[in-house]
């Protein structure tokens, strides 16, 4: 049997805005990460399995053939994650948007509309994006929390424990990053 | 915003964002005789935070409901969590119809990792589960789709703990270790025989009752040699669920399945039951290396790796002693090139009944249950 389902394809597929690649790369990858997160975090019960064997197993999964990415430690493998999520489901809001300007209103017709969340993944994200980089460069600390949170999913205790910092820093830094995203959100 | 505005803002939110609403206006009054140019803006950003209070606050995506003890899945109840992985939670469960209550072990997929319509990885177990019916294999109860859309599967519930942790609580001895991983080795040439991989044997995987037989489980990624139906791509490559430690490297590195998968995983089960340690010490920090580590580099001998293990005074080392040959049958498992390891789990079995046979007679395991500890 060969590879070729490897997640890595999946991952191309939904940044080329394949809307069923992107359901499947985010569960994937979100279902992974908690159920990592809660192994490591809730203690143990599988006794046979340690920390570190979890996220290799994982950051295999996550990767696929592309084992070029190194992690310090878990908290980096976790940052890592949260990133890639928000940058798949940025790569996919960016072709969809050009599928629509482009004309091509048959292929959009076909991709659900997201009409639960509150952003919707077009240029509500990519707007959200722009705003990211800013907080980026002027504060990194609190756009990974910011991913870590909204895009990974993760709570912020779950955060603190996987940055090895307190919940209440995690839970301010929060906080602010909102307000700067807020700001430069309404002043676009 | 450009950073060093922020960079002045960021440490006066600090402090304002620690202080109820009405104290945040009396501090900005304070602030405004001080820091004039800031302060209409730290109060805009509140006040925007007060307009758009939902704003990110829910999670891109959302967490999966979890289940709590007690919850209802179609007509099961369950009870407590047994065991969970990346793609699936299973639960001790009682299935509740009429007056008839029995336990069984409902493992449920986590919901949105695959489609529910289809639940291709749930089907997938079922149709391995259906293949055969063996005494070493729960029996597969009911497969279903909750009304919530929940997947699940119904086993017969097993209790018993993992082979190494039996080895350990019961103070197993070298030969009584060996006599147990045999009725493992049967088990699985069993599931060889009805052309079934396994691919995940490790000792969670390994389960030993109270009565002392030998059961598996998990059959979640396990393929069909005769390639009578394509395995399922989610269940297999997409989310590839093996765990690392106990993969064979082949099987690591993605290639077609093989009964020398289980021939490797069943190695290293052997080995950690023997030595008291596992083969390989991933080290924190270099995944990287880890990688290499399990791909390329050797292994210290069982009876070495045992040495160790006494000298750290660990409980989980076995009584009695190994020797070059028990090496030598245990290391030719664990072979990186499949060609070189025993061709089946069937020669394995013989190689370590020679041993057995071939070791002086000391008590014979139906008249003792212990083997007298050996000085040193």
């Amino acid at each position: 049997m060969t590879d070729t389902a490897d997640i890595t394809v999946w991952l191309d597929s939904a940044r080329n805005g394949d809307r069923a690649a992107l359901d499947h790369v985010l569960s994937t990858l979100y279902h992974e990460l908690h159920a990592m997160a809660r192994r490591q975090l809730c203690g143990q019960y599988g006794h046979t399995l340690d920390a570190t064997s979890l996220v290799h197993e994982s950051y295999l999964k996550l990767l696929g053939s592309n084992r070029s990415a190194r992690f310090e430690d878990r908290g980096h493998f976790f940052a890592y994650a949260a990133s890639s999520m928000r940058s798949v489901v940025v790569d996919y809001a960016r072709n969809r948007l050009a599928r629509k300007r482009g004309g091509d209103l048959k292929r959009v017709a076909e991709i659900p509309e997201d009409v639960e969340g509150p952003l919707r993944l077009d240029e509500d994200m990519l707007s959200l994006n722009d705003a990211l980089d800013k907080l980026a460069a002027a504060d990194p600390r609190l756009a990974r929390v910011v991913e870590m949170r909204y895009f990974a999913g993760l709570s912020e205790l779950e955060i603190a424990e996987l940055l090895q910092r307190s919940e209440r820093s995690i839970r301010r830094d929060w906080q602010k990053a909102r307000l700067f995203l807020l700001s430069v959100m309404s002043d676009a | 915003m450009d950073p060093e505005r922020w960079h002045r803002l960021s440490p006066l939110l600090d402090a304002l964002l620690e202080l109820a609403p009405d104290q945040q206006l009396a501090e900005l009054q304070r602030l405004r005789s001080q820091q004039p140019d800031l302060t209409d803006e730290l109060g805009a950003l509140l006040a925007l935070e007060q307009e758009h209070a939902s704003f990110l606050q829910r999670p891109l995506l959302q967490a999966a409901a979890q289940q709590q003890p007690g919850d209802r899945v179609d007509s099961y109840r369950l009870q407590h969590l047994l065991g969970e992985g990346g793609m699936s939670t299973v639960w001790l469960a009682t299935h509740e119809a009429g007056t008839n209550t029995r336990q069984v072990a409902l493992k449920l997929l986590l919901p949105g990792l695959v489609d529910t319509q289809r639940s291709p990885g749930l089907d997938h177990e079922a149709l391995i589960l259906s293949r055969f019916a063996l005494a070493c294999v729960p029996r597969l109860l009911q497969a279903g789709i909750a009304a919530e859309g929940q997947p699940y599967l119904a086993l017969e519930y097993v209790a018993g703990l993992p082979i190494t942790e039996h080895a350990v609580r019961h103070a197993l001895s070298v030969e009584q270790r060996i006599r147990l991983f045999l009725q493992a080795c049967t088990a699985v040439s069993q599931l060889h025989e009805h052309r079934v991989v396994h691919r995940d044997l490790k000792p969670a995987n390994v389960l030993v009752t109270d009565e002392g037989s030998v059961c598996l489980l998990d059959f979640g990624i396990a393929a069909v040699l005769d390639g009578s139906w394509p395995p399922p791509a989610h269940a297999d490559a997409a989310v590839r669920s093996f765990t690392l430690q106990y993969a064979a490297p082949e099987q690591v590195r993605g290639e077609a399945p093989s009964v020398v998968n289980d021939v490797y995983a069943l190695g290293v089960v052997l080995y950690e039951l023997l030595a008291g340690s596992k083969p390989y010490r991933l080290r924190r920090r270099s995944d990287a290396e880890s990688d290499q580590a399990l791909l390329a580099v050797d292994m210290p001998t069982p009876s070495i790796a045992l040495q160790r293990c006494r000298q750290d005074a660990l409980e989980v080392a076995p009584s009695g002693e190994l020797d070059a040959e028990l090496d030598a049958i245990v290391l030719k498992a664990l072979e990186k090139e499949p060609a070189a390891r025993h061709a089946s789990v069937q020669s394995l079995s013989l190689a370590l009944t020679d041993y057995l046979d071939s070791q002086p007679s000391q008590n014979p395991p139906h008249l003792s249950g212990r083997l007298p500890r050996s000085p040193g």
